[in-house]
């Protein structure tokens, strides 16, 4: 295998982890451009909506409804974004809302501790949670060979999937009233409430937006890997984040390049450096510290000076 | 003059001495019950009990600040008081060497907690790899025992000092971001750290370290029940007194250095960065020294688990155990060794009480935690804004002299 065969490859791969922390990424940076907080929470509705997928697969399994197979998976893929951002909705008024205005620690403990209360309450409701949980295979397996270049079908839908998912976002943030209203509060608040853009409402969009598309990340996930834990949102949080400030917080566009960006990372790193697999992310981590320090405001944030 | 007028009001004499000894001794078998009792109804009780006289002292303000007064008068008896007090712990758990050991834990967490405050609370430094500073101090002490055969004074020593070296590794990212940006620089160290441990040969890998010696000191095995001649305590004892004391040392330093010139230089960071620089303050040094010296203290609490427990893994120092301290400094009120305290107590020791729930422990835990910072963000003993009146006072001799030399030399 020839190393520019390698770059391929590992490029596809890459591609492919960075679309899924790129729909998780792009919730944080929604919410920090509207409610000015880091939720971090929102890995645990990318775990939710994996969870959420499960469940509705079950009932669909008990009534018999698993013969049309692409049937199944886009209501397996709505429902689970409809309840997940229905939980979000409400757990963003309850405990999001109340602290945007707080001082930062504040918020960032309250989202965790949301993200704990999550976390556990799938753990402790969900039929022996503590236990890693097998996600059906619904997608086609097998592969595609060009050359020395392997390419499961799996991924290319899950990949397909992903632009689709972003397309439709962008669509809604650029192009609709409601997506006009996110981007006015995200930069004034107080001048769009003044315009007559009702606050309350647009917070639920975005937070209905954010934890949609944390759905259909984390039923991504589960396809790609079999499987899915009730922990998993944990790490995922911090990765949706890292991967949303290294392409600049508040710029939908960021996010994307971001989560794209950490995907390849983790994928070069694992193929290339010794003992790579274990440590990818330890690399990962690395980089994104680095671009913290030299660059805070990602690759396409803008420049914000502070104001003494 | 305000201390003048409380001191007027507070019962004087014997009165509020066995005022003061009363309400330690109150609050103390309140406390012990708690742990005595195999059942949770006695917590359900204090729980009651805290919420109705927190109700009746916000009603009644004179008799809460009589109170608080009294204490403040007889200050001495009230610190001998508590000393003896925390002495008898052991004698009372005698029977429950578990309820001992959760003591001891919550020590090491107020250790830990004393540190992340001066990075947090006093000078406003967000530190979320405190676990990770931790796993420095432990796998330092766990390994120089191991391979080398080191003392515990030393192993101990070199915990806080090689996780205050390591922390210097962060140097750069600390001073150069704040905010949501330095709380995802710790995280992203803090998650870095455990996957390498996790995948290192030397550190043990996921199994850990095993067979860590137990505390030694100088031929005194920490692992014998303390004989005390007319009573065998459990082997607990030793750690528990050996935790108290670090914790005076650590507290009374922590407190030395709010009060002096650093802890005035570090409030200055904490509210207002450009402000200080402009004034002449070295943020970077300051910064820097201070969230070293905090880690220290984080290391060292570190390093006395490892010794204690004598088996230190990955799982020991997850995010969420960072998670724990930060919640701890927030919720008891930043910048504020009391608060610690009594964080640590509900934090550390009361879930492990909600044992009976088990299962729902954390998902509560998650709630208390959301619930308690909405209705009451300052924490539950919000800081007090230092005096500068009482700062000036306290420095008023050194301000002359330091006129005076100057007048001299004009002169």
């Amino acid at each position: 295998m020839s190393v520019l065969d390698m770059i391929i490859q590992q490029s596809i791969n890459g591609l492919m982890l960075g679309i899924m922390y790129s729909l998780v990424a792009v919730g944080f940076t929604l919410y920090f451009g509207v409610l000015n907080v880091i939720n971090f929470s929102h890995g645990d509705f990318f775990m939710l909506g994996g969870f959420m997928a499960l469940i509705l697969y079950g009932i669909a399994d008990t009534l018999g409804w698993t013969q049309n197979v692409p049937l199944l998976i886009i209501y397996l893929f709505l429902g689970s974004m409809i309840l997940t951002a229905l939980i979000a909705i409400i757990t963003a008024r309850i405990c999001v809302k109340p602290v945007s205005k707080a001082p930062m620690l504040i918020s960032l403990l309250v989202t965790l501790g949301l993200g704990i209360a999550i976390r556990e309450a799938v753990r402790v409701f969900y039929p022996r949670g503590s236990d890693p949980k097998g996600f059906p295979t619904l997608l086609p397996q097998g592969s595609l060979s060009i050359g020395n270049i392997v390419i499961r079908y799996e991924n290319v839908i899950i990949f397909v999937l992903g632009v689709l998912v972003i397309v439709v976002v962008n669509y809604l943030i650029t192009k609709t009233k409601m997506g006009m209203a996110i981007r006015a509060v995200a930069q004034d608040g107080e001048a769009a409430m003044m315009m007559g853009v009702d606050l309350d409402r647009t917070i639920d969009i975005t937070f209905l937006i954010g934890a949609a598309v944390a759905a259909v990340a984390g039923i991504m996930n589960g396809f790609y890997y079999g499987q899915i834990m009730f922990n998993m949102g944990a790490m995922m949080g911090v990765i949706g984040f890292s991967a949303s400030v290294i392409g600049g917080l508040g710029n939908v566009y960021g996010a994307i390049v971001g989560g794209i960006l950490f995907g390849l990372l983790e994928t070069f790193a694992a193929a290339t450096l010794p003992m790579g697999a274990e440590n990818k992310r330890v690399f990962a981590f690395f980089i994104v510290i680095l671009f913290l320090v030299f660059k805070p405001t990602g690759i396409l944030g803008e420049k914000v000076y502070e104001r003494v | 003059m305000a201390n003048n007028q409380h001191e007027k009001e507070a019962f004087r004499g014997t009165g509020g001495l066995l005022l003061t000894l009363g309400i330690e001794l109150v609050l103390y078998a309140l406390i012990m019950a708690i742990f005595l009792d195999h059942g949770g109804t006695t917590l359900i009780i204090d729980v009651i009990l805290a919420a109705a006289a927190i109700v009746y002292f916000k009603r009644n303000h004179a008799l809460a600040d009589k109170i608080s007064a009294t204490l403040a008068a007889n200050r001495k008896a009230a610190w001998i008081g508590v000393i003896v007090l925390l002495l008898a712990v052991p004698f009372v758990l005698q029977a429950s060497a578990y309820w001992l050991f959760i003591v001891i834990t919550a020590g090491l967490f107020m250790m830990a907690c004393l540190g992340l405050n001066i990075q947090l609370g006093s000078t406003g430094m967000m530190n979320l790899a405190g676990a990770a500073f931790q796993a420095f101090g432990a796998y330092t002490a766990g390994l120089l025992a191991l391979n080398y055969g080191l003392p515990t004074w030393l192993t101990l020593l070199a915990g806080a000092l090689v996780t205050g070296l390591f922390s210097i590794l962060l140097f750069i990212p600390v001073l150069k971001t704040k905010g949501h940006y330095l709380a995802l620089v710790t995280i992203a160290f803090q998650f870095m750290v455990v996957i390498l441990v996790e995948n290192m040969e030397w550190t043990g890998g996921p199994q850990g370290l095993k067979n860590i010696p137990l505390m030694n000191f100088f031929g005194y095995s920490f692992n014998e029940p303390l004989n005390l001649g007319f009573i065998t305590l459990h082997k607990y004892a030793n750690y528990y007194y050996f935790t108290l004391l670090l914790l005076f040392a650590l507290g009374i330093a922590a407190h030395r250095i709010y009060h002096s010139w650093v802890g005035v230089t570090a409030a200055t960071i904490r509210d207002d960065e450009v402000a200080a620089q402009t004034n002449g303050v070295q943020v970077n040094k300051w910064k820097l020294t201070l969230f070293v010296l905090g880690n220290c203290f984080i290391g060292l609490s570190g390093a006395f688990y490892s010794h204690m427990v004598g088996f230190i893994s990955p799982p020991n120092f997850a995010f969420d155990k960072s998670l724990v301290m930060v919640s701890i400094v927030i919720l008891g009120g930043m910048d504020n060794v009391l608060g610690i305290i009594l964080g640590a107590f509900l934090l550390i020791i009361l879930p492990e009480k909600l044992r009976f729930i088990q299962d729902y422990r954390f998902m509560i835990y998650g709630i208390v935690l959301i619930v308690m910072l909405i209705f009451q963000p300052r924490g539950l003993l919000p800081f007090v804004p230092r005096s500068y009146a009482e700062l000036i006072q306290r420095y008023r001799h050194k301000l002359l002299q330091g006129k005076k030399a100057q007048g001299g030399q004009e002169a």
